[in-house]
């Protein structure tokens, strides 16, 4: 009976043991954080009104670079797009976002990146009924020969009934390929089912604030 | 003893001094009332000046960040100062006061501001059917094995040995009733036997002494903190709200 509890005993330290070890050996103080975190305990004046001011200066500096009302969220992680204040979530839908995807003209050496751009834009457009101009890799794609004729890259189906402009020629639009709403497949525009676009068409004013990540 | 060694004593003593006080005192500094409200101690507005100072620099890195936001009760993701998602602190495995332990431990050495060690998944999910994928590759001349990605079902983010927050990808939140579906005996059995797999596997990734706290979040919301929460992403401890004061009188000029 004893020397059962032993063996038990050896066991369970071992599965301690194994537990703990068992974690990759970590090596914290790597980041540029690190160094940044101790650089920034910086001492307040002993002054409360000195201090104050301080306090007051730096959470101004903060308050500056935050949106002053609502704006727009895309992740093009999970592919959500969400419009919203610090605080609340007022309109959310499910999005597609970039694939990541490389395409190379064999012909010309010519090669595109099919990635939605991160960081921060604003709304600089709103368009009813848009037209899309094909682009160059879009024949290359599809393999087909460039058009000559600028009228004939105009495609009025493929972008839906509304697109907002982000910038750079980026786009939020609407889609014929609805089922693959949530997935990562344009080539850099953000693409939303149709009652969505409606929706977020509607409530959204041209300046508003758009953060990718 | 050098300075930084003192603060490094000192600093976790005064965190814990606050979790003890609450955050009364900060309500005295706001809107104004400061000029009749008793005097804030210094402490409390070297936690505020210090916070504020981390996210302004942060806000400035133009790289997105972590907060543990304790007056929101919720793990952010932050970009220039703005919010772009917020998951609810819903412990779910926690003792009283662990998020407390948690949160001294998380300023043991003197600092609010950790880079993440790492991440750890324990199990995943496909988030796509492979006939969508068969579509999506052709449209987008990628292979369908290299679209597919895994939706993380339970996952752990560390900043040191001592300091774990694991992640539970759930459908339904907290205050729903969880109806199960039926399952054949199988099923069942093999269902429990993997649960037993993961909690052996997790019981044993958690030693004694270690700080584990574990929220649940919508299974979109794990995976982007999964997938932003890679190793060095700066983390904030926010014990205190960073929206302005109210400004410091102007001093009266002499006639």
């Amino acid at each position: 009976m004893i020397w059962k509890s032993i063996v038990a005993l050896v066991l369970l330290s071992l599965l301690a043991a194994v537990g703990y070890y068992g974690y990759k050996p970590l090596e914290t103080g790597k980041s540029e954080w690190s160094s940044i975190s101790d650089s920034l305990q910086t001492k307040l004046p002993d002054d409360p009104t000195l201090a104050n001011k301080e306090i007051y200066k730096i959470q101004l500096a903060l308050k500056t670079l935050r949106p002053k009302g609502q704006y727009i969220v895309i992740d093009s992680h999970s592919n959500q797009l969400t419009y919203r204040t610090q605080d609340s979530i007022v309109f959310r839908a499910t999005c597609s976002t970039g694939s990541g995807g490389v395409l190379v003209d064999s012909a010309t050496g010519r090669k595109w990146t099919f990635t939605t751009p991160r960081g921060v834009f604003k709304i600089g457009s709103k368009l009813k009924n848009p037209y899309w101009r094909k682009p160059d890799w879009h024949y290359v794609e599809v393999k087909e020969e460039i058009p000559k004729n600028q009228e004939d890259r105009m495609d009025a189906e493929v972008l839906g009934d509304y697109a907002m402009g982000f910038g750079d020629g980026y786009f939020v639009h609407g889609t014929l390929y609805k089922r693959l709403l949530g997935i990562s497949v344009t080539h850099g525009c953000v693409r939303l089912g149709d009652d969505e676009l409606k929706e977020l068409f509607k409530i959204v004013p041209i300046g508003t604030p758009v953060y990718i990540y | 003893m050098t300075s930084h060694t003192i603060r490094a004593h000192i600093f976790p003593l005064f965190l814990i001094a606050f979790l003890i006080t609450g955050c009364d005192k900060l309500d005295q500094i706001r809107g104004g009332k400061e000029e009749n409200s008793p005097v804030v101690s210094q402490s409390t507005l070297e936690l505020l000046y210090q916070t504020a100072n981390m996210e302004l620099t942060l806000a400035n890195s133009g790289k997105p960040y972590l907060v543990v936001d304790i007056p929101r009760k919720s793990l952010e993701i932050r970009l220039k100062g703005t919010i772009l998602l917020t998951v609810p602190m819903n412990l779910i495995e926690a003792q009283p006061g662990d998020l407390d332990k948690f949160i001294a431990s998380f300023g043991s050495k003197g600092t609010l501001l950790r880079p993440l060690a790492g991440k750890y998944l324990f199990d995943s999910i496909d988030q796509t059917p492979d006939s969508v994928l068969a579509i999506v590759s052709e449209v987008v001349n990628v292979k369908a094995e290299l679209l597919q990605r895994e939706i993380p079902e339970r996952f752990r983010l560390f900043w040191n040995d001592q300091l774990n927050l694991d992640i539970l990808s759930v459908k339904d939140t907290l205050a729903t009733t969880k109806v199960k579906p039926k399952e054949s005996f199988k099923e069942a059995l093999q269902g429990r036997f993997e649960d037993m797999k993961m909690e052996v596997r997790y019981v044993m990734r958690k030693p004694f002494g270690v700080r584990l706290i574990v929220l649940e979040a919508k299974p979109e919301d794990a995976l982007t903190i999964y997938r932003v929460a890679n190793e060095g992403v700066p983390t904030l401890l926010q014990l205190v709200s960073t929206e302005p004061i109210a400004p410091p009188p102007k001093a009266k000029k002499k006639k």
